[in-house]
């Protein structure tokens, strides 16, 4: 008989299995909430005896070895005689991990300590070292992204490093590098890389059109396109990466400094929303609709437009530096070889010759960290900060480019990188994102207004006025 | 060996004599020493975290507004979710995906079930073939279809265009409330097998002489569904709608790879919403007093079909 299948106690206890789920299932956030707890004041330097005498008795080789000089050799206890470096714990992106384990053996070698790491693709990396910290984990060096500067310094999550930080080291590094770190006069983090944005065109497609030099204006680069359009000999002049996403920001930051907009005037009060700004969104709206740029770049990130370049379909493309390999790489790409470099164009409107955004990655030492002095030593090698040696074999392995000035117009470095030559022209035209501790927040709001510009929900002038009203709700820009 | 009926009885027993015998009160903390580990696990990974989310949900605790203060601000967490309009405009998109996902799967998942209930040659493969999208990671099915709606180089806007059903590629995830549909269809296509797998097993259980007689009291094959099939499927048919609104209402891992909440916000179901707020923003005492307002959400749904089930057993 049917009924038998499901009787009502069958069914009940279905019920009730499906509602101890709902208890067990509905509430993910909340149960990784419950291990957050804010990070107590009293973390960075222990006020509280039990505080002290809970973590000592399992480091206490390893962290009185780092942090007082004279308890370094007798401290040793299993380790190297005469050294002493603590086990240091890393939380950083997969993607550098052969790095990590290089400067890991660097590391022990220098001092017999060891670098224990924890990674894990870059979209879940802001993610993980909340979750960590802010529950109290023991890790001693984060990665901090360009954006997470201020929100980590803010949050606790970071220690200043402004006393480890040299005249020398900071006079050879290449300009802005620090910038995105310095917050509240502080410094939180030094940079592993230095990303910026640079402009790529195809030298076949130009030659074909009889174009004799990429456009130097945003103006041109309309005309240009609608000639190499006509020609068919591209679908689209450009495709940019405009998702909602971050790399929106990126661009939409290049084209309002471009023509001559701002997110804030010289009162210190947002003004994305006047003049150049509006402006620059006029013209990406236009140009999206008019298929002067793909359409689709509304839909694309700032790596899936390189498949449109990538395929010959565009002339132009803004990327980042990682675009070179991946554009001039036969199995994925149909115009290797045919790629060439420049600085990102400017606009006559307002005579501004170039624009680009900044990025990459650093890292900072966490306060929780009972060895700041070996946290550094690891910093320092990573980064490439203290060892310069260090800037060519991770510019290998990772693809960073360097962070010290000199290597970009190194011989060795050259040789092997000609395109560097190009790219260093950009660097006086960069700019870094506003740093901000709740930057996610405001890039969140300025990216769904402007998505919205694009897809006709909004006139671009009412999207930045919406986007500059609930960015003033939160709060004001950075000072200083 | 002690079978748990044993334990059971042992305690019943106990209980009525409690404290006569050695033997029986050592059988009583048997049981009570039995029950203790699953009590800490259950204590320990469900209740605790709920209560301490619950705790952390009546303070600030925003560490990026001010991280060493965390003061007690009663339900003010709550009333700011309430008055927000992120929160209210996400509601109505999860409602709208809940119940659009639930109507549209549950009619396919229905018509699916009905053919291959059916003998026909082939039957086996087609019923094995139709749980593949089933075994995929929702991750995985997350970017197989973003590479079926990319605009240049989708097989979507490739079809429809050879076809000849639109004349210009199509920019499927560039209109928020397109790009809602189009999560959702992504979603109705990884989850429709669950549909047909339960659906079937109910079919399969409806005696065949039902339909006999129904047909030659001349039953129409519409009427033989309606009177017949229907009526059987509906305790399973209640079983799927528990628990897909209870995994709809909470929808983001499709999301998270798909839109990222984009465009304009247009896929910023409630579920993304509390994972901005809480792990982007570091907002924790906002993002858990939302997603306690989400649990009570889904807890009063699940509540209100307990309802419907009481009914149905009373009829």
């Amino acid at each position: 008989m049917p009924a038998d299948v499901f009787a009502p106690s069958t069914r009940r206890s279905l019920l009730r299995a499906a509602l101890v789920g709902l208890g067990a299932v509905s509430l993910p956030v909340l149960q990784a909430c419950g291990q957050a707890s804010p990070p107590s004041p009293s973390a960075a330097t222990p006020k509280s005896s039990t505080a002290q005498s809970t973590a000592k008795p399992t480091n206490v080789a390893t962290s009185g070895a780092a942090t007082t000089p004279a308890a370094a050799t007798p401290a040793a206890g299993a380790k190297p005689a005469g050294r002493g470096g603590a086990k240091i714990t890393l939380i950083g992106s997969s993607d550098s991990r052969p790095w990590f384990e290089y400067v890991g053996k660097q590391y022990h070698d220098a001092t017999g300590g060891s670098l224990q790491l924890i990674t894990q693709a870059y979209d879940q990396t802001h993610n993980k070292i909340v979750t960590a910290i802010a529950g109290g984990s023991s890790v001693d060096v984060v990665t901090v992204d360009t954006i997470w500067g201020a929100e980590f310094a803010d949050a606790g999550f970071l220690t200043p490093i402004d006393q480890r930080l040299t005249k020398e080291i900071t006079a050879s590094l290449v300009p802005h590098a620090l910038d995105p770190w310095s917050y509240k006069g502080h410094q939180w983090a030094v940079p592993v890389s230095y990303y910026f944005k640079f402009y790529y065109y195809n030298t076949e497609i130009l030659q074909k059109g009889g174009i004799s030099a990429p456009p130097k204006t945003y103006e041109d680069l309309v005309d240009v396109s609608k000639q190499l359009i006509d020609k068919k000999l591209v679908k689209y002049g450009q495709s940019w990466g405009w998702t909602q996403a971050e790399g929106l920001i990126c661009d939409w930051q290049q084209l309002m400094l471009a023509f001559g907009g701002n997110w804030w005037d010289k009162s210190g009060q947002w003004s994305f929303n006047q003049g150049g700004a509006v402006q620059a969104l006029d013209y990406m709206v236009s140009n999206l609709k008019s298929k002067v740029f793909d359409p689709a770049s509304s839909t694309l990130t700032d790596r899936t437009t390189m498949n449109v370049f990538a395929r010959g379909d565009t002339a132009f493309m803004t990327n980042w530096g990682f675009a070179w390999s991946a554009v001039n790489d036969t199995k994925q790409s149909k115009v290797a070889g045919k790629v060439k470099l420049t600085i990102n164009p400017g606009t006559k409107v307002a005579k501004v010759v170039s624009t680009s955004c900044g990025g990459g990655g650093g890292f900072g030492i966490t306060p929780n960290s009972k060895a700041k002095d070996d946290a550094w030593t690891v910093v320092g090698l990573i980064t490439s900060i203290t060892k310069p040696e260090n800037d060519l074999p991770k510019l290998k392995m990772i693809g960073a480019p360097p962070v010290h000035e000199a290597m970009w117009h190194d011989p060795k470095v050259l040789q092997e990188e000609p395109q560097f030559a190009e790219m260093i022209k950009q660097a006086p035209y960069m700019r870094h994102r506003p740093v901000l501790p709740w930057y996610t927040d405001f890039s969140k709001i300025v990216q769904i207004e402007l998505t919205k510009a694009f897809s006709g929900e909004k006139a671009p002038q009412k999207a930045l006025d919406d986007a500059v009203a609930a960015v003033k709700a939160k709060g004001n820009p950075p000072t200083g | 060996m002690m079978q748990p009926t044993d334990v059971v009885n042992a305690t019943e027993r106990a209980r009525s004599h409690q404290g006569r015998s050695k033997i029986r009160f050592g059988e009583r903390s048997l049981a009570v020493v039995l029950i203790i580990p699953t009590l800490l696990i259950v204590f320990g990974l469900t209740i605790y975290p709920i209560l301490y989310a619950f705790w952390i949900s009546l303070h600030q605790v925003d560490f990026i507004k001010a991280r060493n203060a965390t003061p007690f601000i009663g339900l003010a967490n709550y009333a700011h979710v309430l008055a927000s309009a992120y929160f209210w405009d996400s509601s109505w998109r999860t409602l709208y995906f809940t119940v659009v996902s639930l109507v549209v799967q549950t009619i396919l998942g229905l018509a699916i079930a009905l053919v291959l209930n059916e003998q026909f040659i082939g039957r086996g493969i087609v019923r094995a073939l139709i749980l593949i999208p089933w075994a995929l990671p929702t991750i995985v099915n997350g970017v197989l279809w973003e590479w079926i709606y990319n605009t240049d180089y989708g097989a979507l806007n490739g079809l429809l265009l050879q076809l000849g059903v639109i004349s210009e590629p199509q920019l499927w995830l560039g209109d928020p409330m397109r790009a809602l549909n189009m999560v959702l269809i992504a979603d109705t296509w990884k989850v429709l097998p669950f549909y047909v797998v339960m659906f079937l097993a109910a079919l399969q259980t409806i005696p065949g002489h039902l339909y006999e007689a129904a047909a030659i009291d001349g039953a129409s094959v519409w009427g033989r569904l309606v009177h017949v099939t229907l009526p059987y499927l509906r305790p399973m048919l209640l079983v799927i709608l528990v628990l897909r609104t209870l995994q709809t209402f909470r929808v983001f891992d499709i999301i998270y790879v798909l839109t990222q909440g984009g465009p304009g916000g247009g896929t910023r179901v409630i579920a993304f919403y509390a994972y901005e707020t809480t792990f982007l923003n570091l907002n924790f005492g906002y993002g858990t007093a939302l997603s306690f307002i989400i649990g009570l959400g889904t807890l009063a749904i699940a509540l209100g079909y307990v309802r419907v089930l009481r009914t149905e057993e009373v009829d």
